[in-house]
């Protein structure tokens, strides 16, 4: 008995957070520093800033393949290697299909990253604010659930991550992309400024910024800056970029405070039944299989969309016999994405004798303009951005067309006329169908029930990026652009790594599963900030919101423990 | 597709690369084209001097074959092509070797610079025609030609030379310079 209680002693901390990624790592940091011993649990290896980027100082030709997936590799992942940034450089960050495999009623692809940092490390680092145009749009239009919070909820939240994540960008002084805390931002080449230009005057409602990003232009807290490699997603050696990695965990661990658990995969979450709320986590070790138990006054879940819900599914008890906080029926459901199933191309006839230099990791934004404003289309709700940018890609003839020996090598080695191209990220509603359950005969190695997902984009995502399409073949049509082309850009619904809204905030527990500090309805020490929190997924990427609602929950459940609430 | 089911038929029951009796060769030949059934090291030369001709040694950088395109070309074959279009370039492969065999009597490799050059504009010129009939269909296999073009500028362009020496290559730019003037005869910039 006495054995027990010191190992039950043992494994007892203040708080527990389960995954280290863009959220886990800034709940980690948030309570490390209000002084709570904080677990962090995370399901795959340790992956150290710097020393365990193993391919951030390679040139292209000490790649083997050159950067390219070989083919059995590809044959046996074929949802991975659909992913832009899934390539020999980067492939040791990402999970692979056949090792963690997952049913799909419908193509959904989900894209993993099991380790230290999770997919902090490979995230595409826009950082756009949400507005109250996206927080209040579910209500206005009697969509799903309002939110239970408004910008004004956030927004200081919104600055603190920032000023300490370093967001490059510019005060552009638009509404539905509200200004933050930001370093000088990044600059637009010459076709850029020139679309910005005409946009401005074709337009008056399209506004080309250059985008929110998380490269720091400056030396930001001992990072950085940004050396302009544009080679992220292998981790980087500069610390020019935000990740969990390079910021929010080695701040965790200065304190003193932090103690970080890798190859733990979090089986449930245990609840007291008498006291109402969890007293900690089963955990399993994915090496040796042996499952043990950790305990604290609060916990954080930051798994993932997908796996937080999992695991939030996987945890029954008489009193929640459907799932940790489902009284409503809604764990599981609403599960949404981005579609941007928009990619549209462009030349410009001048500024030839134009050029740029070094290899930037960001590109310029379109803001949203339909349905906000003057704008209302009767066809679709919500609307979308462009992600944009402007390029002069190499050679002047088509490449199968250009005649073989000089004239090849000659035009492999000049420049193309510029070229603008536009991707169009449009915003998913939520709709009750879209879902994921428990498989219920089928099981992971380490004996978890194998996630069914079961999502689609449907009228309005379709309708919608019709509109992406002709809208920006219509602009560079009137921009005099030449060449104009859709490139026909087709992704499943889960590829662009945007899953979100299977746990979703609301003001009751009867159509919700947190409430407005992302605590778990009846559950109240378990908070859930990732993704998987999402009311609504506006057009924005997302992670910056996950980042500000982690901050904001953490420093709220601190304040809930002082107050002897928790 | 007649010549793919020739192939195939000689080819049952071997495992070497098999010579064909000489039909269509022309009397006096000194040279016997290969059927591959696949790529091997011993095609290297054949791959690199396929390269060199497209990409060729020029006075400020050195062609395709001082990338070892050859071995490039192989070991994509071997590891990151797919077995369709693997196909495609082995029986493109022998059809080209075939193509030298009748019109130079030669082996390509052996065959003169103005030669190869001609020769394998011929074969653009059927790639170019190929793709042009197919114009309207999505799916369409790649003609032979192409996967060789593509895989030698691919392997060029990424190799040591083909980024530093034919382009010009910045590891670490530091800054972002957003404008700046560029004139024809300036390098562009390697990936």
């Amino acid at each position: 008995m006495n054995i027990n209680n010191k190992a039950k002693e043992a494994n007892t901390y203040d708080a527990i957070v389960i995954g280290s990624g863009i959220s886990g790592g800034w709940a980690a940091k948030e309570l490390c520093e209000n002084g709570l011993k904080t677990l962090v649990l995370e399901r795959g290896r340790m992956v150290k800033h710097i020393e365990d980027y193993p391919t951030a100082h390679k040139h292209l030709w000490e790649l083997k393949h050159r950067g390219a997936i070989p083919h059995k590799i590809k044959e046996e992942n074929p949802v991975v290697s659909r992913c832009y940034a899934f390539n020999e450089a980067t492939e040791h960050f990402f999970v692979k299909d056949k090792e963690h495999p997952y049913e799909q009623k419908k193509p959904f692809d989900w894209i993993r990253g099991y380790q230290v940092g999770g997919k902090s490390l490979l995230w595409a680092r826009w950082t756009q604010r949400w507005s109250d145009l996206d927080f209040e749009a579910n209500a206005k239009e009697g969509i799903a659930i309002d939110w239970p919070i408004r910008y004004k909820d956030i927004a200081p939240w919104y600055s603190h991550v920032e000023r300490f994540a370093g967001i490059s960008g510019n005060r552009d002084g638009l509404s539905q992309i509200p200004d933050g805390e930001f370093l000088t931002p990044m600059k637009m080449n010459c076709l850029e400024k020139h679309v910005k230009q005409s946009l401005q005057e074709l337009y008056r409602d399209r506004h080309l910024v250059i985008s929110r990003t998380a490269n720091i232009t400056e030396r930001h807290n001992n990072r950085g800056p940004c050396q302009y490699r544009s080679l992220c997603e292998r981790g980087c050696p500069f610390g020019g970029y935000f990740s969990s990695n390079s910021s929010t965990l080695p701040a965790a661990e200065a304190t003193g405070n932090f103690t970080i658990r890798p190859f733990s995969v979090v089986q449930s979450i245990l609840y007291d039944e008498d006291l109402g709320k969890a007293t900690g986590v089963r955990v399993i070790d994915t090496n040796t299989k042996e499952v043990f138990e950790y305990y604290a006054k609060i916990i954080f879940v930051n798994a993932a969309t997908l796996n937080t819900t999992l695991l939030l599914l996987n945890s029954k008890s008489n009193r929640f016999p459907n799932g940790l906080g489902n009284d409503s029926g809604e764990l599981g459901h609403n599960l949404m994405d981005h579609n941007y199933n928009c990619k549209v191309e462009g030349e410009y006839e001048g500024m030839e004798d134009q050029y740029y230099s070094g290899r930037r990791p960001t590109g310029t934004y379109l803001p949203r303009f339909r349905n906000f404003g003057k704008d209302k289309q009767s066809h679709f709700k919500r609307g979308y951005a462009y992600g944009c940018g402007g390029f002069r890609p190499v050679g002047i003839q088509k490449v199968t067309e250009t005649s073989i020996g000089l004239d090849l090598k000659k035009d492999q080695t000049q420049l193309g006329p510029w070229t603008f191209g536009l991707s169009g990220m449009g915003e998913c509603l939520p709709y009750h169908d879209n879902q994921v359950t428990l498989s219920k005969d089928k099981t992971d190695a380490w004996g978890m029930p194998q996630l069914e997902i079961d999502a689609e984009y449907k009228e309005n995502e379709k309708v919608m990026a019709e509109d992406m399409i002709d809208t920006a073949m219509e602009m560079l049509d009137q921009m005099k652009f030449k060449n104009i082309v859709d490139k026909k850009e087709m992704r499943n619904i889960g590829l662009n790594i945007h899953e979100m809204g299977t746990a979703r905030m609301g003001h009751d527990p009867k159509t919700s599963i947190l409430n407005r500090h992302n605590q778990v309805w009846g559950a109240e020490n378990v908070f859930v900030t990732d993704g998987a929190c999402m009311t609504s997924s506006a057009c924005q990427n997302p992670s910056l919101t996950y980042m500000a609602l982690t901050a904001r929950a953490a420093n709220y459940a601190v304040s809930e423990l002082k107050k002897m609430n928790l | 597709m007649r010549r793919k089911t020739f192939i195939r038929r000689v080819g049952y029951g071997t495992g070497a690369a098999i010579l064909l009796p000489s039909i269509g060769l022309v009397q006096g030949c000194t040279y016997q084209h290969k059927i591959r059934k696949t790529l091997s090291e011993a095609d290297i030369p054949f791959l690199d001097e396929i390269g060199e001709t497209l990409i060729p040694t020029t006075a400020d950088s050195p062609g395709a074959k001082a990338t070892k395109i050859g071995e490039y070309m192989l070991l994509m074959y071997q590891d990151c092509m797919e077995q369709e279009d693997r196909q495609i370039l082995v029986t493109g492969l022998n059809t080209l070797d075939s193509k030298t065999a009748l019109d130079f009597s030669k082996s390509f490799l052996d065959a003169d610079p103005a030669d190869k050059i001609l020769l394998l504009k011929s074969i653009q010129e059927e790639a170019i025609a190929y793709n042009l009939s197919h114009e309207e269909k999505d799916e369409v296999p790649p003609h032979y030609f192409d996967i060789l073009k593509g895989l030698t500028l691919n392997g060029y362009f990424t190799s040591e030379i083909g980024m530093t020496q034919a382009r010009a290559y910045l590891p670490i730019p530091g800054q972002y310079v957003e404008c700046m003037p560029y004139s024809i005869s300036d390098k562009i910039w390697a990936l």
